[in-house]
């Protein structure tokens, strides 16, 4: 277990959590400036809290009362760090020796365990090269595997994602979850990005301006969102699939699991994995096959109506075999003439271009500001 | 017709502002080289060599390679330190100390002797607390090798100090958390990293110090074997009418410039 009880002055606000992780995956989401790479930084030991106390286990690590700061490299927590601070000067293989040397352990000893970790993650035949001849997912497991060689403790990581480039993060993302999910040690993942969050959704802690939000698993996020801000965060569908064929009209269609297809916008994507996100409030719903120009029309099942304030998130399955699941908001307007309830069989319709791919274009415009929140229509 | 005679004035205007420049730039890269080629062209190279066997010749190369070595080590050793905290230090008055640090380069030698003298020398204001030390700086080796050293560090300061702003600050967070403290850090990630600005900066700083003449004439005097340096015996030697003498040791002066321009413009790239 480790547990932060603390309070950390910023320049623009105060980080005050108390938050204690479990020896499983918690994803911690937030928009650019909630505070998500201090929090890291605090379990790190890489910087000092103002106030309250840090634990691991029966650990004190950080008590600001009684004056005791324990360095990073006493913590037995690794950290992967944003765009992964490879040493660039070193190889693979001195990359992922290098805290171990720190620990004074002998080198044949040392070597062993490099090698095991290298097999483990894949990455063997990169033993000898330099970080700069590596690929994004490439540098991400050597991150990885300098910090497992340790066996800390606690595990943080930070952005691991956000380096790599639209395709590669799809394959990254299920390689991650299988590294992770195998640990059994406390886990915590940062990420600006709710669809990183999807990877791991039993544990999901919404951090904004410094205080969390809510703390719960996806399924609670969805349907019990304490804020807007939240609501909108976490309401975003993210599917991933397989772009396979260009078609006319510069669409390319992506099979999804399910037996569902949908169009994308073709520019600037290969075939191969690929992940989508979609908003709730850019789905339109209809009881009869709708007569707009959306390109994505999915028959569906409504699965659950919950109303949320001046609008109401609509819980769908869709496809032929009603195996994908959807969530789309609508006005109360609209649910009332749509006559919407547990059960019912509805047309959901999107336009390809409400697709967005990848995290560069979706990471910031994610979170919608509460300017553009009003009003939540069904529009088209 | 109109359009034409327009177009063809405008290319001759620009061939004639192409030939103005190219002709500038040539009699200012020949105003740099033709000096240096007439001294090093004076003498033939057997001539030269017999010319540097000379006593006063060779009692000034010993002594400023002595003198310039230890000037060197000890810029290193007090200006790694200084550079590291410019460079990553957060405090009051950051930018002023920046600044003083480039002081030297920028005071003439003359003032930065007259400078030494009045801090260090038997009239300074440390003189009388030296004196009673009984240590006399003044006219000594020791004397000759603070005067490069005030004059020379900021250029391995200056140097390091970008160097070390240059290193990603995740590389070393991320050595910490792997279990090394500030000293293995240094020593691991931060030196080898900012190497090549340390390497240019001792480079440049000891080149510095090996022409220091105006502080070292004002500060440490002109004594053969135990004060006269290298440019301080080209001065006396053409004083003394031995023009052939001050010519072998500037050869030498400027056959090391030569490389150390060299090496760090490779370094450098």
């Amino acid at each position: 277990m480790l547990h932060l009880a603390a309070s950390k002055r910023l320049r623009e606000m105060t980080l005050a959590v108390d938050l204690a992780f479990a020896a499983s995956v918690t994803t911690v989401v937030g928009p650019s400036g909630a505070g998500k790479t201090t929090l890291l930084r605090l379990a790190a030991g890489l910087v000092r809290p103002d106030a309250g106390t840090i634990r691991l286990g029966e650990r004190t690590l950080d008590d600001t009362a009684r004056r005791v700061h324990m360095p990073p490299g006493e913590r037995n927590i690794s950290l992967v760090f944003q765009e992964y601070a490879l040493f660039p000067h070193l190889s693979v293989a001195q990359n992922v020796a290098y805290g171990l040397a720190a620990r004074h352990i002998r080198r044949a000893e040392r070597q062993r365990r490099v090698s095991a970790m290298l097999e483990r993650l894949d990455i063997a035949e990169l033993a000898m090269e330099r970080p700069a001849r590596l690929s994004g997912g490439q540098r991400q497991r050597v991150a990885l595997a300098r910090a497992l060689v340790l066996e800390p403790s606690a595990l943080l990581l930070d952005e691991p994602l956000a380096a790599l480039d639209v395709q590669t993060r799809t394959s990254v993302r299920a390689e991650l979850r299988e590294v992770l999910t195998n640990l059994a040690i406390p886990t915590v993942l940062v990420t600006h990005d709710y669809a990183d969050a999807l990877v791991f959704r039993e544990r999901i802690v919404i951090l904004v301006g410094g205080k969390v939000a809510q703390d719960g698993s996806h399924a609670d996020l969805l349907a019990h969102p304490h804020t807007r801000f939240v609501a909108d965060f976490t309401g975003v569908n993210f599917f991933e699939g397989l772009l396979d064929t260009h078609e006319p009209d510069r669409l390319a269609r992506v099979a999804l699991p399910g037996s569902v297809e949908i169009f994308v916008p073709a520019e600037g994507l290969v075939a191969g994995p690929i992940g989508l996100g979609l908003r709730p409030w850019d789905i339109t719903l209809s009881t009869m096959p709708p007569s707009s120009s959306a390109r994505n029309v999915l028959r569906g099942r409504v699965r659950e109506v919950l109303p949320l304030g001046g609008r109401v998130r609509v819980m769908l399955a869709v496809g032929p075999e009603c195996a994908l699941s959807l969530v789309a908001e609508i006005t109360p307007d609209a649910q009332a003439s749509l006559d919407c309830r547990e059960g019912q069989e509805l047309y959901a319709a999107f336009k390809a271009t409400a697709l967005s791919v990848g995290p560069t274009e979706r990471g910031d415009t994610l979170g919608r500001s509460d300017a553009e929140v009003e009003p939540a229509g069904s529009r088209d | 017709m109109h359009q034409l005679h327009r177009n063809t004035g405008s290319s001759l205007r620009a061939g004639a502002g192409r030939l103005l420049v190219v002709t500038l730039a040539a009699i200012q890269l020949l105003f740099i080289a033709f000096p240096l080629a007439a001294l090093v062209l004076h003498t033939p190279l057997g001539t030269l060599w017999t010319n540097l066997q000379t006593p006063t010749a060779t009692s000034a190369l010993t002594l400023s390679l002595e003198t310039t070595t230890v000037a060197l080590l000890l810029t290193i050793a007090f200006g790694t330190p200084t550079a590291y905290l410019l460079a990553r230090g957060t405090f009051p008055g950051r930018r002023l100390l920046d600044s003083v640090v480039d002081l030297p380069i920028v005071v003439p030698p003359a003032v930065a002797g007259v400078a030494l003298l009045l801090a260090f020398g038997r009239q300074g204001l440390l003189g009388p607390t030296l004196n009673n030390l009984g240590i006399h700086l003044a006219f000594s080796t020791p004397a000759v090798v603070m005067a490069q050293l005030f004059v020379s560090c900021p250029f391995y300061i200056r140097s390091a100090r970008a160097g070390f702003i240059a290193v990603d600050r995740a590389l070393e967070d991320a050595s910490a958390t792997l279990g090394y403290g500030g000293w293995g850090t240094f020593r691991r990630i931060t030196v080898p990293l900012a190497l090549p600005s340390l390497v240019s900066g001792a480079v440049l700083t000891w080149a510095r110090a090996l022409g220091e003449f105006g502080a070292t004439i004002m500060f440490a005097g002109n004594l053969m074997g135990v004060t006269q340096t290298m440019p301080l015996a080209v001065y006396l030697s053409l004083e003394s009418g031995d023009l052939d003498g001050a010519v072998a040791l500037s050869v030498v002066l400027v056959l090391v410039s030569l490389i150390v321009s060299l090496a760090v413009r490779l370094i450098d790239a």
